[in-house]
């Protein structure tokens, strides 16, 4: 176990070195300095060059940008918020897509469970085909279209929530519910599908043989096992959260992480992109990390080779 | 043939010449014609038929075809033409779908903007296909340490997150591909295409192929211990030959699938790109993009909103819903 644990982290933190290294050669690509938009004539736009070492040869960039990222220096951002660190502003603003993005994934697992479950004990019944039906459109429907139209009906029609911003409590039930609508749904389908197999295996057959009420068979045998494929689908869970929360910020206007990515991107400001990018990346692959070293501990049936 | 048992039990029997002779026509059909004849596609297609939701999802997207590619064809107006004196009309008789600020038509950007999606969402599938099941079928084949060379670098690329570096890539690849436009002389044909397009189709080929290169390879595992592959490669056949003759058309069924699923996934990120602002290039409008203009005058013109959006999810549901019908028909096995 422990040489399995070892091995998964060996190979998430050089997977976190690749992203990082990607990131940093894709944004050398951009032709130009970050410099050259300003209106400064070449002798400035040099100095400027020199001051933050783009003058010296691309390895030598490489060689320093890595060991910046060690000390966990990402830089400073070059437009949005000039001169301000980047992890400045990830400090800022990303508890509150954190938040969002953490009350989401409650919200996905507190309704998707239930979901799948009814759909699985009523399976072929009318509860079953209403669920389906709902949750095969929730993962046909682009999360921009749920967030948008949520917004024009129970917003901008009806009145019930403010528009944008997080003000009161209730200016959270928007952007949550249409973050966690997607994973959902998703999550009702995948429990579904893993209860009703199940339900149909031999240790299930003799539960109910020794006379064991549906109530123990379903939340105590079959659950369990059928919650495996769930915990596995966390990680995913959590890079879909971070990477949403940019449509969802942008069309609630909330100042997280994911509107200052999308103005950075507006904006070209290559600094705040390339950590923002490195920083997200990073946590979405120690999440999935957690989440492999997690399916292993709950399912002792996985062999740890391989 | 005349049985003729003289004693109980016994089991000789008497021929006469006649019985030697050729069967007769009549007699061979008899003989022959047990069931109707068979293929792995007629097969699938009589299994298809009987789901009733893949059937009505096929016709969705036979709809929405010709809607996205003929629509345009019918309609008075063109996708970038500007009409006076009719900007910001909501839906009537004139505009099925009402007008923007700059007196566009938005019936006709919608159709555009669903042929633009189509079109990348099946351009893109075609290029993961391409790329993941050659490398799937190479790695399979040759196994041993180069299998497991390219299945690491598979691994690599699949545990990165990739709607960052698809954002990342996206955004670094507009400028070049701009000035590579506007020079003029590169690309020939893909001029047409814009530089938001081609960079979409550059980020499929370089991530999305891995899933599929996994899918082929476990199938070529399989498949490359079997009598015919060995037969195969007794009677000569290099390795090229053994995958574009024997492997690949062996696992078509996997193949059709995982492209056709693979549609609704790139459309999907096309929108999302498209709503953030890094999809395709402007004056072209895809469907995000046309419900990322709509955002700002919502309250105003929530028709603008709408249109887009619902074509947008019609269409990766019914291709969604396409994609499971034809993984029951093509593979009874697979669930």
């Amino acid at each position: 176990m422990a040489k399995y644990i070892a091995k998964r982290i060996m190979a998430a933190l050089f997977t976190i070195f690749v992203a990082a290294t990607i990131t940093f050669f894709l944004m050398k690509l951009v032709p130009g300095s970050p410099f050259t938009s300003e209106k400064t004539n070449e002798i400035a736009q040099a100095a400027l060059n020199e001051k933050y070492g783009l003058d010296k040869p691309i390895y030598v960039q490489y060689g320093k940008y890595i060991g910046q990222l060690l000390n966990g220096d990402l830089g400073v951002s070059l437009k949005i918020q000039k001169n301000v660190p980047v992890t400045k502003i990830i400090e800022d603003s990303f508890p509150i897509s954190a938040q969002i993005g953490g009350l989401s994934i409650l919200f996905a697992i507190a309704f998707g469970i239930p979901l799948g479950c009814i759909a699985a004990l009523k399976r072929g019944k009318w509860q079953d085909g209403v669920i389906r039906v709902f949750s095969t459109a929730g993962i046909a429907i682009p999360g921009f279209v749920i967030a948008t139209t949520s917004m024009l009906i129970f917003s901008i029609n009806l009145g019930w929530f403010p528009t944008y911003g997080l003000d009161e409590p209730s200016s959270y039930i928007l952007p949550v519910f249409t973050l966690g609508f997607y994973p959902m749904c998703y999550i009702a389908r995948l429990l579904r599908s893993s209860m009703l197999e199940a339900m149909g295996q031999d240790y299930i057959r003799t539960a109910k043989a020794k006379g064991m009420s549906v109530f123990v068979i379903t939340f105590k045998h079959a659950m369990r096992n059928s919650l495996i494929p769930v915990i596995t689908y966390i990680g995913p869970l959590v890079a879909y959260t971070l990477t949403g929360a940019f449509v969802v910020e942008k069309v609630f206007n909330i100042p997280g992480l994911g509107r200052y990515f999308i103005k950075s991107i507006e904006n070209r400001d290559y600094n705040m992109i390339m950590g923002t990018t490195v920083f997200l990346a990073t946590l979405i692959i120690l999440m999935n990390l957690l989440c492999d070293i997690l399916y292993k501990i709950v399912d002792p049936r996985i062999k740890l080779t391989k | 043939m005349i049985i003729n048992n003289k004693k109980l039990f016994s089991t000789q029997i008497e021929v006469t010449a006649d019985d030697f002779a050729p069967a007769s026509n009549i007699e061979r059909e008899k003989l022959t014609s047990i069931g109707e004849q068979t293929s792995y596609w007629r097969d699938a297609w009589r299994r298809l038929k009987m789901n009733k939701i893949a059937m009505v999802s096929l016709v969705v997207i036979i709809l929405v075809l010709l809607f996205a590619i003929v629509g345009p064809f019918l309609s008075p107006y063109t996708y970038d033409q500007q009409i006076r004196g009719d900007e910001n009309l909501t839906p009537s008789l004139k505009h099925l779908f009402g007008t923007d600020n700059l007196g566009r038509d938005l019936l006709v950007r919608t159709m555009i903007g669903a042929r633009i999606s189509i079109f990348i969402g099946i351009g893109a599938s075609l290029l993961v296909l391409v790329i993941g099941s050659i490398y799937g079928a190479v790695s399979g084949l040759i196994g041993g340490k180069v299998d497991s060379f390219m299945m690491r670098i598979v691994e690599i690329i699949y545990s990165l997150p990739d709607m960052l570096i698809i954002i990342l890539l996206r955004i670094v690849l507009d400028d070049p591909l701009t000035k590579a436009f506007d020079s003029g002389n590169m690309l020939g044909g893909l001029q047409v295409l814009g530089p938001g397009i081609i960079a979409m189709f550059i980020v499929y080929a370089l991530l999305y192929w891995v899933g599929m290169a996994r899918i082929v390879r476990g199938q070529v595992l399989q498949l490359k211990e079997m009598e015919y592959v060995n037969a195969a490669r007794a009677l000569g056949s290099n390795n090229k030959r053994l995958i574009m003759k024997h492997l690949l058309p062996n696992c078509i069924g996997q193949l059709v699938v995982t492209t056709m699923l693979q549609i609704p996934s790139v459309i999907f990120t096309e929108a999302y790109l498209s709503f953030l602002g890094i999809g395709v290039s402007k004056p072209l409008a895809s469907l995000g993009s046309l419900a990322s203009d709509a955002i700002n005058g919502i309250s105003s013109y929530p028709y603008r909103l709408v249109f887009p959006a619902a074509t947008i999810s019609i269409i990766i549901l019914a291709f969604n819903l396409f994609g499971d019908g034809l993984r029951d028909a093509l593979d009874p096995r697979l669930k």
